[in-house]
């Protein structure tokens, strides 16, 4: 079994934890994490190699000081000191990169001090048990007669550190940038996934309008009940208009023969319900029939047409379709006769929303003009004739 | 002139057994529908008119005074608030409306008696009572519950409705020519057999236009129809004369010729 969490192991472990969970706590929750998974490591059974490893490099460093003169245990305190410091002051720099890298003069300077005051104390050991007594004068005679050694050895020793703790946040700082990066460009993929998907939601709610899929049952019912000859026609309309339209809400973008062959069953609907109130004409030039578009836009165009133009005017009118390709841009136009576009009108959700979806699709390359035309009102969409690579 | 309130009119033409009903929607299958299933809840009932539009609906109104009025709400033309405003309570109105439309909300407010598309037969039956319940009897009382609560919630519900822009210029044919009349100039209106003669301080001109549908199209605040037939700037009016027993006619400033006031409009001249 392996151990979660030092919290749940052995005594010494859990003593270990409760002395270390403080200092956990300073460190932010993506340090903190790494920070339990070293120790988690250190200080269970897979960290014996590090022990081990530690082990010789502190038996090495006494025997060489030692070999140099010193005597033994003032070797090994030394090495201990030196090889708990170092990978503590790698860890910190590996754990908290930005810490370290904002405080670089002061830490560097600090490491100096520090350096030049340990290698004198080292110094007046070594002195004192080579001599076999402490004797200041002496010391300060020898240490400056030696300096000119001394001061660049220490310098260097203390800079090389530094350096190579400087290395390790470096590296740190941008393995976190990277990681960053990567978990912001997800961000956004997110949220463009859920743009789309929240438009889709919209074209659900746009296309199949409660009140219509109600309002043409009611009609279809009511021929049914009757034994009407118009029953049978509206049921295959709807049927060939509510398999479209199901089958546009999976896509962003249809072709525009598809868009209008879900437009044609939509106005067959509505002239069955309004009679002859309702006339309507489709034109699409083959040129431009595979041109893709937000689906869903030519069928809230010709929603429109009928809820807003026809129905309200008491004489009926004609709803035309047309689309043709002229130079680089495929026009496309739904008019209808039946009511003036109303003075300071405002855009409703439906010509909001289409007008959003095709700068999405074309950015500004794409048009949507509504404007009164010949007693009614026309709405213009142009579009670039070549469909951009997705 | 008559200073007493203008009581409601009652529609007293009607000694038979079988009240007088008014139906009005745009759609034919859910007018047929709604035909039908009265048929089977209230099989008295005589259907005097089945309109296609606001407009139709309430010329049918004032062509055979219905007791009831069963009015789709989203017409061409005139709406079916706005037919019910002009009926003003002298007949029990019950709108009919389709599933998912805003106003039925204010409609649970319980000043109106509604149903909802496709009519259901029990639903219809309970509105059917209601309204039944307080049918005028022959010299009764007036129809509507509450009539100025139903005025309220109207009016507002007129105002959620998308209003048409009011006609500014007639384009009258005469001879050869088109003539464009201000509306703003008109004296008045009239029907004539199939045309209607535009009556305006320039002279007069014939339209084809029908005059239920010009009704719609013109401000209600400055021309007020006095007749089924005849529509009148309130600019040119000089004086109502009662001259009989249920006879009243206006005078115009200026003119000689007098018009026609009937009986479901004279209760808006009154003395102060």
């Amino acid at each position: 079994m392996t151990l979660r969490s030092l919290a749940e192991g052995n005594r010494l472990q859990r003593w270990y934890w409760r002395w270390a969970s403080p200092y956990y706590a300073r460190l932010g929750p993506h340090a903190r994490e790494q920070a339990e998974a070293i120790d988690l490591f250190l200080y269970s059974r897979r960290g014996v190699g590090f022990w081990i490893g530690m082990l010789c490099a502190v038996t090495g460093s006494t025997v060489g000081l030692s070999m140099a003169g010193w005597s033994v245990p003032s070797a090994l305190v030394v090495s201990l000191v030196a090889w708990a410091a170092l990978p503590l002051g790698w860890l910190s720099a590996w754990l908290q990169p930005e810490r370290f890298l904002g405080r670089m003069r002061r830490g560097v300077a600090a490491a100096v001090v520090l350096g030049f005051a340990g290698a004198l104390t080292g110094f007046a050991v070594g002195h004192a048990e080579q001599h076999g007594r402490f004797d200041p004068a002496l010391l300060a005679h020898e240490l400056v007669s030696r300096l000119h050694v001394i001061a660049p050895a220490v310098l260097l020793v203390v800079l090389g550190l530094a350096f190579l703790q400087w290395v390790i946040a470096r590296v740190r700082r941008q393995i976190l940038e990277t990681e960053l990066e990567r978990v912001s460009l997800q961000r956004e993929r997110d949220a463009a996934a859920r743009q789309a998907a929240e438009a889709r939601l919209r074209l659900l709610q746009g296309q199949i309008h409660p009140h219509f899929l109600f309002n043409t049952l009611s009609a279809l019912q009511h021929w049914v009940d009757t034994g009407d000859a118009r029953a049978p026609a509206l049921l295959r309309s709807l049927t060939a208009f509510l398999r479209r339209s199901t089958d546009a809400l999976g896509r962003d973008g249809l072709a525009l023969a598809d868009e209008a062959a879900m437009a044609d069953h939509y106005l067959a609907i509505q002239r069955a319900r309004l009679g002859e109130r309702l006339a309507y004409a489709i034109e699409i030039e083959p040129a431009v029939a595979r041109v893709e578009l937000p689906s869903g836009l030519l069928l809230t165009l010709v929603e429109n047409a009928v809820e807003h133009g026809v129905a309200p005017a008491l004489a009926g009118g004609v709803v035309s379709v047309r689309a043709r390709a002229r130079g680089a841009a495929c026009e496309l136009s739904v008019h209808n006769t039946g009511s003036p576009l109303p003075a300071g009108w405002a855009d409703g959700v439906g010509l909001a929303n289409s007008r959003e979806r095709l700068a999405q699709h074309f950015g500004d390359r794409a048009s949507l003009v509504l404007e009164p035309a010949d007693g009614g009102t026309v709405a213009r969409v142009s579009l670039p004739l070549e469909t951009p690579a997705p | 002139m008559n200073s007493t309130v203008h009581p409601t009119v009652l529609p007293t033409a009607h000694p038979t057994a079988h009240p007088t009903v008014l139906i009005a929607d745009d759609e034919e299958a859910p007018r047929a529908q709604l035909q039908a299933a009265l048929a089977r809840v209230w099989p008295d009932a005589r259907v005097v008119a089945a309109s296609a539009n606001g407009v139709d609906a309430w010329d049918a109104f004032l062509e055979h005074e219905p007791q009831v009025a069963l009015l789709d709400i989203r017409m061409p033309g005139l709406s079916g608030i706005e037919v019910a405003q002009r009926i003003d309570g002298r007949a029990a109105v019950i709108f009919v409306s389709a599933y998912g439309d805003h106003a039925l909300a204010a409609f649970d407010a319980g000043a109106v008696d509604y149903v909802v598309k496709p009519v259901d037969d029990a639903r219809l039956a309970q509105a059917v009572e209601r309204v039944r319940a307080r049918l005028p009897q022959p010299g009764g009382a007036a129809v509507s519950a509450d009539p100025q609560a139903l005025q309220a919630v109207l009016a507002q519900l007129a105002g959620q409705l998308a209003r048409r822009p009011a006609l500014e210029v007639i384009q009258a044919g005469v001879g050869k020519e088109v003539r464009l009349i201000r509306v703003a100039e008109v004296v008045y209106f009239e029907a004539d057999a199939r045309y209607t003669r535009v009556v305006h301080e320039g002279g007069e001109a014939l339209i084809r236009t029908p005059l239920k549908e010009l009704l719609a199209q013109l401000d209600p605040q400055q021309f007020w129809q006095v007749h089924r037939s005849v529509i009148v700037n309130h600019r040119h009016v000089a004086a109502a004369v009662r001259v009989d027993e249920g006879q009243m006619h206006l005078t115009l400033r200026g003119r000689p010729e007098t018009l026609p006031v009937s009986r479901h409009f004279q209760g808006r001249f009154r003395g102060q």
